[in-house]
């Protein structure tokens, strides 16, 4: 409600900051729906059969006349969905996207709920560190459906090739992580031991866990594009510590019971990253590189040492190739350098991504294949989607995953055993 | 008497080759050429894509240009690509990908749909794309031969056909380095555009599968400024 009447005094001032206050020199308002359902099997049961609403506003005016344009966006969008295959949560509703904004001469300014997304290349989001992620599907990578907006404030100033960004977003949101019960929750391989839903942690309150950050980036007259990035934010990655039953207090009377917690670990950690880009012929080379320091790093799970802080190192370098036909090919290579008290590690993965549109697009195939290089994580995922009409998609999907027993091992242990076949079903108007 | 037929001899030899026969430069044809195709420096258009003889609709797209080196397309439709917008900075490119809800670089050779390329609707000016010489030169029009003065635009030899008395284009052939045709464009429907009478339809023909049709029909052309901001990819959404 703060935030509400916050975004209200934000709008009212940045109309009376326009120049021809109460004047609308031209107006827009585009409205949009999507209706949807996913529905995901693995060898044993159907884990997913969610179906949703999307709606969506997106509202702009021209406050400026000709001569010196002030465009107000703003953007409303909301999602409602019910799962009846999530045993703890099979209803949701979230708010995607609550913000406003001014663009004029050389600056853009935007308030409320929105994704700040970072970074130049596909597959893990090393970069995209401005918003939390939903990992209650853990294998659901679409950035639009896991990126969880903040309320924050993000301004940018471009001067010529140049542009500077700040963003601060005062209260610091927690991902959405596996729920109790669900396929991707770690502790029902662990008998005695229960997971504790990170949203009965308690909740960041405003002006406590504020983020901030910025980044400035410049497109060279030989096209690189390269920009440099700081960010404190809380961390990211799923990390969890087990807490034994003389230390949780419970379960000491019932057997039967749960006698172990497994708690979610969220803890502040700072960014420093970079960006590059650059487009030659028909190629395209995207990199990115973020070192995360004080971050928390997952060593076993069943040990009570399992989370410890330290330096981590990330970086992703890859390149694509369009043809005139559109199809498209990507490679890339994945590094990870954790340094801290206990862990030391590397891990490389390669990937490989190819997408080719068929019949004016009305077919696309899509082929994702992610493995590691010092590592047995592998993840392949076939993608067939067609476009029925202009408004309507079926795609159907594998997930193939395959991970180490050992956590230091890579990543995928986390997802073992949860291969699957998942469909999505979009109508957009 | 004989003074004011003085006068007149002098002014007759002054001003006759402006107004009798005189040929304007190549630069000049080229120039105006443009002029008949882009209002002002900066402008906006409501575009549609149609595909086929039977003029079948694909998709429309605003587009809003700044200069020779700016421009932003925004997909309107259809539906499904809602939002995947392409803006041009010179020779670099970018997608707004709506599912990332992130602009990503993309290589110049990323098609708009069916023959249009992306030049067809970013490169409205031909002037500082392209130097030009006069090939052929009709009784009603000029045959013009341009070469890229640059790397990375979209066709790099194109010739095109000027109407004498107007300086509309009214053809043209696009062309590879060793002069193979690509594509073929005719200009056409010439109605009232933003004060002015300009093409409203272009056909583009794909050289070697004739059947390969597409149309961009100009809807709507508006001479507008734009906040500089608008042009950049980190506010492409």
């Amino acid at each position: 409600m703060k935030f509400l009447s916050f975004i209200l005094i934000f709008g009212c001032f940045l109309y009376w900051m326009c120049p021809h206050q109460g004047k609308v020199f031209a107006s827009e308002a585009r409205p949009s729906l999507e209706l949807g359902f996913q529905g995901a099997k693995n060898k044993n049961q159907f884990t997913r059969a969610l179906s949703y609403v999307q709606p969506a506003l997106k509202y702009s005016s021209e406050l400026g006349p000709e001569d010196a344009p002030v465009i107000w966006e703003t953007y409303l969008k909301n999602r409602l969905w019910y799962d009846p295959k999530n045993p703890s949560q099979s209803t949701d509703w979230s708010v995607r996207s609550l913000s406003t904004g001014l663009t004029h001469s050389h600056w853009k300014i935007t308030l409320g709920f929105q994704e700040i997304p970072w970074g130049e290349t596909f597959g893990p989001p090393i970069l995209d560190i401005v918003n939390p992620r939903d990992f209650r599907d853990s294998l659901l990578l679409d950035p639009s459906w896991v990126r969880l907006p903040t309320a924050s404030a993000n301004a940018m100033y471009f001067f010529e090739k140049t542009t500077l960004q700040v963003v601060l977003t005062p209260k610091s949101r927690y991902p959405l992580l596996p729920t109790p019960g669900s396929s991707y929750d770690l502790s029902t391989d662990h008998a005695g031991v229960l997971l504790q839903d990170e949203r009965s942690l308690t909740p960041v309150s405003w002006g406590q866990g504020t983020e901030f950050g910025g980044r400035i980036s410049t497109l060279f007259d030989n096209g690189i594009d390269l920009g440099f990035l700081y960010y404190k934010h809380l961390s990211r990655n799923p990390t969890y510590r087990l807490l034994l039953p003389a230390q949780s207090g419970i379960g000491s009377n019932n057997a039967a019971q749960a006698t172990a917690l497994l708690i979610p670990e969220i803890l502040p950690v700072q960014t420093i990253g970079n960006t590059l880009s650059y487009a030659f012929n028909d190629f395209v080379l995207r990199q990115d590189t973020a070192l995360n320091l004080q971050q928390p790093l997952q060593n076993h799970v069943r040990s009570v040492e399992q989370v410890d802080k330290g330096t981590q190192l990330l970086s992703v370098i890859g390149l694509d190739w369009t043809s005139q036909r559109n199809l498209s090919l990507g490679a890339q290579i994945q590094i990870e350098y954790d340094d801290s008290e206990l862990i030391h590690r590397f891990l490389d993965w390669a990937s490989l991504r190819a997408s080719y549109p068929l019949w004016e697009n009305r077919l696309i195939l899509n082929l994702f294949l992610y493995k590691g290089i010092n590592n047995p994580d592998t993840w392949v995922q076939p993608e067939i989607t067609l476009n029925i009409t202009d408004a309507f998609s079926i795609s159907l999907r594998a997930d193939i995953v395959h991970g180490s027993e050992d956590p230091n091992q890579g990543y995928l242990w986390l997802v073992e055993d949860q291969s699957r076949i998942f469909t999505w079903m979009k109508a957009e108007f | 008497m004989r003074f004011l037929l003085h006068l007149c001899y002098l002014f007759f030899l002054l001003y006759a080759p402006l107004t009798f026969g005189s040929t304007p430069s190549v630069d000049d044809i080229l120039q105006k050429a443009d002029e008949v195709r882009n209002p002002s420096q900066s402008y906006s258009m409501k575009v549609r894509v149609l595909r086929g003889e039977a003029k079948e609709f694909t998709s429309s797209f605003e587009v809003f240009i700044q200069g020779n080196q700016k421009t932003l397309i925004r997909t309107l439709e259809p539906t499904r690509d809602r939002g995947r917008n392409l803006l041009m900075l010179g020779e670099e490119m970018w997608a707004f990908i709506p599912n990332l809800n992130r602009s990503v670089r993309v290589s110049l050779s990323q098609k708009l749909t069916g023959e249009a390329a992306n030049g067809d609707l970013s490169r409205m000016r031909w002037s500082g794309d392209y130097s030009a010489v006069i090939e052929k030169q009709g009784a009603e029009q000029w045959t013009l031969l341009l070469t890229a003065r640059k790397k990375g635009l979209t066709y790099e030899r194109i010739r095109i056909w000027v109407d004498k008395d107007t300086f509309h284009p009214k053809k043209a052939e696009f062309l590879t380095l060793s002069d193979q045709v690509l594509k073929r464009a005719t200009y056409e429907n010439y109605s009232i555009l933003a004060g002015k009478m300009r093409p409203t339809l272009m056909r583009i023909q794909d050289a070697l599968r004739t059947d390969a049709v597409s149309w961009i029909q100009v809807d709507e052309m508006k001479t507008k400024k734009f906040p500089e901001s608008l042009f950049n990819q980190n506010s492409l959404k």
